[in-house]
């Protein structure tokens, strides 16, 4: 069992607007140990989600429905003493800016010890202790004398280190960094991020990372979690989220960022501005911005799409690579039966703007038709070579990867071409019978 | 994209000083030396990056070289032409070369003049912006205060034809700023500056308040305009991949000075300053297995205060390669390949 379990969980805030659904059916895992990273735009609902795991929403802000579990404690509405338990002790944040979320009419040294006391049983003194211990384990320099000062004797980097501390002083299970680094620079930043680092190694907690800095993600985390407008559209590790991303938003936004690679070129940003949450579209909140939107995506959101036992992603452009790759084998089939490539491309091709026209169901449907045909085909030429006095075929796999490869292109250049493929479908010719 | 037209620069600074006096008692103040002795030039149709830590001094270089802060001391010339301001006391001629003849009296560009052709996009779109004012007002303002436009017809035309440009609807002239996203005001901000056909534009920090994908759009545009009008760029920013993206030449600042300036590749390859050195490989990459991989050159302790700036090398205090002659005299910051310069008393032992 995962530590932390979020499910469906959707938040709303209600305005004088109307409702806006700040969070819509977000699901992910946590385990011990981990780091995960939640990537998303300004109003992606990033802060919300974690704000709605700490039930620290704003007063208009409620969780409308879903299943948060810590532990396998159940979260939601699990009333005001049970969170009281949890925040800062078992579930500790950080917050994006260093520079307001310290009180600055108290010392540091209050400020740290009242989470330590309000969770502990220890006595002032040994809380002291323990807060001047956290503050050298953050490499604040002095502690004692630190102690005694006010939040703007400090820093930037400094009152990020001290809110580190602080949401560490009760060993919490699971920490949760809202843009930790931000508003800091870069050095610093480098310096507060291998902290947390480190200090995830030694103390063997998780962490929650939010950032819309896919740099910092990229050096973090275990896992991302891809947000837009609410709803998650991507969901996996590192690797599969960076080198094989299956959701056209990810793709998008790492298109859209400048590496050593782009010098030169024009950078490929994603049209259109952020989607009015209190209007969510029908169908993908993504597909007004997104250039290979197709019809489906505009009728119906894409469901979650289990990619690997790791990778899910809520994009039905997976469905489209998935009738590809079906039209692919389905052409490999008909090449062993000894099918005309071309009747075999119009066959698949048939399959993926069918696909792609209706649903997966129909997709399914689609390729299980073809399937048939393609055993009568088969049939049909095995009795044909019979007649004509030869052997029976050979069972093995006589395509090599070149026709492979030939109807991928294929594949692609129709999928390139879509929309005009839709309007001049040939009518099917039949197999070899 | 490349430098274009010759190597006369269009910008040229020399020895530019901005203090600005802090009350440090009673009847006591003390100069902070937000710029110390900077000197640069940027030739025309180039993109100058400038990058530094938060309180380096980069965003008063920008204001500074606008004469938006009269220089405390130094000239900026443009185009072979001293910037002087109407109560400003410095000596130009002190920095005058045999280029200009000896003398840069009688050289110079009035403020009015000069701030025809050049014009600042600021860093936040929320509060660059007028609230009270419409859209058309505000691209129109620089052309009210120069007295551009003959005609009300015109100044109209002229607002819609900028409006275009940047992207934005000709109905979006009537609104007002907080109608707009941050994406979009900072279109009208960039709309504005180019009002008055501008040929030198100083961006501070104008992509950093955006989301990742507004800002791909918004640095695009900014490479379109370089294309079409032929613009000249000081690009200041903090986000280093966004600056290695946009720029030909970069300069890094620490502390009012200039630590470092090269081509934007060379910089990015072989960084000689070890502040450089270590500014670059803080920068997080999008890549999970480069950052993985990647080895951090770490630096201890926060930038000091500008007003209380250590002896020396203001970088010594940070530097694994700091020696006593760091501590008693500033490096100068000279030209050690052709085009890269640098202000190290160690680069060839850092370097080795």
């Amino acid at each position: 069992m995962a530590l932390l379990e979020v499910r469906d969980l959707h938040t709303s805030f209600f305005t004088d607007a109307g409702e806006v659904k700040a969070v819509n059916g977000v699901s992910f895992d946590l385990d011990r140990g981990k780091v995960l990273g939640i990537v998303g735009e300004s109003g992606s609902g990033k802060s919300v989600t974690v704000y709605s795991i700490m039930q620290i929403l704003a007063p208009a802000g409620k969780i409308v429905s879903g299943s948060i579990k810590f532990d396998g404690q159940e979260l939601v509405g699990a009333g005001e003493r049970v969170m009281r338990d949890i925040r800062g002790n078992k579930i500790s944040i950080i917050f994006q800016d260093p520079m307001t979320s310290l009180n600055p009419t108290y010392t540091i040294g209050h400020q740290l010890m009242e989470a330590i006391l309000l969770h502990t049983d220890r006595n002032k003194e040994q809380a002291w202790d323990r807060a001047v211990e956290m503050l050298k384990l953050v490499n604040v320099n002095e502690p004692e004398k630190r102690m005694k000062q006010y939040p703007h004797e400090f820093s930037g980097g400094m009152r990020q280190r001290v809110m580190i501390a602080m949401a560490l002083a009760c060993e919490p299970d699971i920490l949760i960094a809202d843009e930790p680094t931000t508003a800091l620079d870069v050095t610093i930043q480098a310096q507060i991020l291998e902290l947390m680092q480190q200090l995830q190694r030694d103390l063997g907690m998780a962490i929650i990372m939010i950032t819309h800095d896919l740099g910092v993600v990229a050096q973090m985390c275990d896992e991302i979690v891809v947000m837009y407008a609410g709803s998650y559209c991507e969901r996996g590790t590192a690797d599969e989220i960076f080198y094989d991303p299956r959701h056209e938003y990810t793709k998008g936004l790492l298109r859209s960022i400048p590496t050593t690679g782009t010098v030169g070129q024009k950078l490929q940003p994603i049209t259109g501005t952020p989607i009015d949450l209190l209007n969510l579209p029908k169908g993908c909140p993504f597909a007004p911005r997104c250039d290979a939107a197709m019809k489906i995506c505009i009728r119906q959101a894409a469901e979650n799409m289990e990619l690997s036992s790791t990778h899910k992603a809520s994009c039905w452009i997976n469905v489209e690579r998935n009738a590809r790759d079906l039209g692919a084998s389905a052409m490999r089939k008909a090449q062993k039966v000894g099918m005309d490539l071309d009747d075999a491309a119009d066959i698949a091709k048939a399959l993926e703007v069918g696909g792609l026209g209706a649903s997966v169901l129909s997709a399914e449907v689609h390729a299980a038709r073809v399937e048939e045909e393609l055993q009568d085909a088969r049939q049909q030429a095995a009795m044909e070579v019979r007649e004509a006095g030869a052997d029976v075929l050979p069972d093995g796999d006589i395509v090599g990867d070149g026709a492979l490869m030939q109807s991928r292109e294929k594949g692609n250049r129709i999928s390139g071409k879509r929309n005009s493929a839709m309007r001049n479908k040939k009518p099917r010719k039949g197999g070899k019978r | 994209m490349a430098a274009q037209g010759n190597d006369a620069p269009l910008v040229e600074v020399r020895h530019l000083k901005e203090y600005f006096p802090i009350n440090t008692g009673f009847f006591k103040t003390t100069p902070l030396k937000a710029v110390d002795d900077v000197s640069f030039a940027i030739r025309r149709g180039e993109t100058l990056g400038l990058v530094g830590e938060s309180g380096c001094g980069k965003t008063t270089v920008g204001r500074t070289i606008l004469h938006l802060y009269e220089p405390t001391d130094g000239v900026v010339v443009y185009d072979g032409k001293a910037v002087v301001g109407p109560k400003e006391k410095v000596d130009i001629d002190k920095f005058a070369t045999p280029a200009d003849g000896g003398s840069l009296t009688g050289n110079t560009l009035s403020l009015n003049e000069y701030r025809t052709k050049t014009t600042m996009v600021f860093q936040d779109p929320y509060s660059s912006l007028n609230p009270r004012m419409t859209v058309s007002d505000i691209i129109a303002e620089p052309l009210d205060v120069h007295k551009l436009c003959a005609s009300a017809k015109e100044r109209e035309e002229r607002v819609l034809e900028l409006m275009n440009r940047v992207g934005l609807n000709s109905e979006h002239a009537s609104r007002y700023a907080h109608e707009f996203s941050g994406g979009q005001r900072q279109r009208i901000g960039i709309a504005r500056s180019l009002a008055v056909n501008p040929e030198f534009i100083v961006c501070d920090e104008p992509v950093s308040a955006l989301d990742v994908s507004i800002q791909a759009q918004v640095i695009n545009m900014f490479d379109e305009l370089q294309e079409e009008m032929g613009l000249t760029y000081l690009f200041i920013a903090h986000d280093l991949l966004v600056v290695r993206h946009i720029s030909d030449r970069i300069a890094v600042m620490y502390l009012g000075k200039m630590v470092e300036l090269a081509d934007a590749a060379e910089i990015y390859d072989r960084p000689l300053h070890p502040y450089s050195k270590s500014l670059l490989s803080a920068v997080p990459i999008p890549d999970p297995k480069i950052a993985r991989a990647n080895k951090r050159i770490p630096l201890q302790g926060d930038i000091p205060s500008p007003l209380n700036a250590p002896s020396g090398c203001p970088f010594r205090t940070r530097c694994q390669y700091a020696t006593e002659a760091c501590a008693a005299t500033m490096p100068e910051f000279k030209e050690v390949e052709k085009g890269h310069f640098v202000a190290c008393h160690r680069t060839a032992e850092v370097n080795s």
